[in-house]
């Protein structure tokens, strides 16, 4: 059994924070906050110092990659955050982005519970 | 005999592809079984899909996707959209502290990741990267609704060079699932040229 993990979530959609949720209660993590945008998953990240965040990518009513602007906020703030995306959006190119910017696994939608805890694992390691 | 472009036809064997991953993602996002009825890559023309969308009568959520020279749309009818997103969600408990999801936020995300496998696939047998509006879902008929995405394509300036029909439906649910695609001459072009 890995180490629980105090895992902040940060989605627009209270339908993929629940769902979050509960898979990563089930696997033993706690989730210390959930955020809907930006600037309230910065106050939480501060806050709360979680071990991962997990992180939409696209976060505002305008869709886009918004959340790749939060990515980089995170690790501006702290460079050792670890961060997981998890989008729709699995294109090659934006995943060569997502990685640029410092995350430390993706995992595409629909949210498999492999490949979350397969990018739990690596985001723990890394 | 009308010879026919290799990057055209390449072009719509890729919407296919994606059609049908979007199939299977929806599968996958509302842990059912759906069944294509009919799939139809410019065989159709817009009025002959208002035609057959006349008939019907009853309420749909609507829910949009936009990007620059393309629009999509998903349709499922308004009372079956409960047991999607109890599909969806499946036998989630709520955590207290947790905001209980609405119907439409669980449709939402569900045209978000059907539309998202059919635009992946595009994006990367062109080697680009394409962002996708956030679904903007609307209550009405499905006629309604169609011209609701014309318009949004048209808004643009552009009409459509390509259309997807896409009509599933799934026997637990007792629902229909109606994707829509709309490409632009320009995001067509666009497209024609990467894959060239």
């Amino acid at each position: 059994m890995p180490t629980p993990k105090r895992i902040l979530i940060i989605d627009d959609n209270a339908a993929i924070r629940m769902i979050l949720t509960d898979m990563l209660e089930t696997l033993g993590h706690q989730v210390v906050a959930e955020a809907a945008d930006g600037a309230e998953a910065l106050k939480h990240y501060t806050t709360q110092k979680p071990d991962i965040v997990t992180l939409d990518l696209s976060l505002s009513a305008v869709g886009g990659a918004d959340g790749l602007s939060v990515l980089k906020s995170l690790r501006q703030s702290d460079a050792k955050a670890r961060v997981i995306v998890i989008s729709g959006n699995s294109q090659d190119k934006v995943r060569t982005l997502v990685d640029q910017a410092g995350a430390c696994a993706f995992v595409s939608k629909p949210i498999k519970e492999d490949d979350l805890v397969q990018a739990i694992a690596k985001a723990a390691q890394s | 005999m009308k010879e026919v472009d290799p990057n055209e036809e390449s072009l719509l064997r890729l919407i296919e592809d994606g059609v049908s991953e979007s199939a299977n993602s929806l599968a996958a996002v509302s842990r059912t079984n759906w069944t294509t009825q009919t799939v139809s890559i410019n065989a159709d023309g817009v009025g002959s899909i208002r035609t057959r969308m006349m008939s019907d009568t009853k309420s749909y959520y609507g829910s949009y996707v936009t990007m620059p020279g393309a629009a999509f749309l998903m349709m499922v009818p308004q009372d079956r959209g409960a047991a999607l997103a109890k599909a969806f969600l499946g036998e989630r408990s709520v955590r207290t502290g947790t905001t209980v999801p609405r119907e439409s936020e669980c449709i939402s995300e569900i045209s978000n990741v059907v539309v998202h496998a059919i635009v992946n696939s595009l994006a990367n047998a062109c080697k680009e990267s394409f962002f996708l509006s956030a679904p903007q879902m609307v209550l009405d008929k499905k006629s309604n609704l169609l011209t609701i995405a014309l318009d949004k394509l048209q808004n643009t300036g552009e009409s459509y060079a390509v259309m997807a029909y896409v009509h599933l439906s799934s026997d637990k649910l007792s629902s229909d699932c109606t994707v829509l695609l709309f490409l632009s001459p320009s995001f067509h072009d666009r497209l024609i040229q990467a894959l060239a």
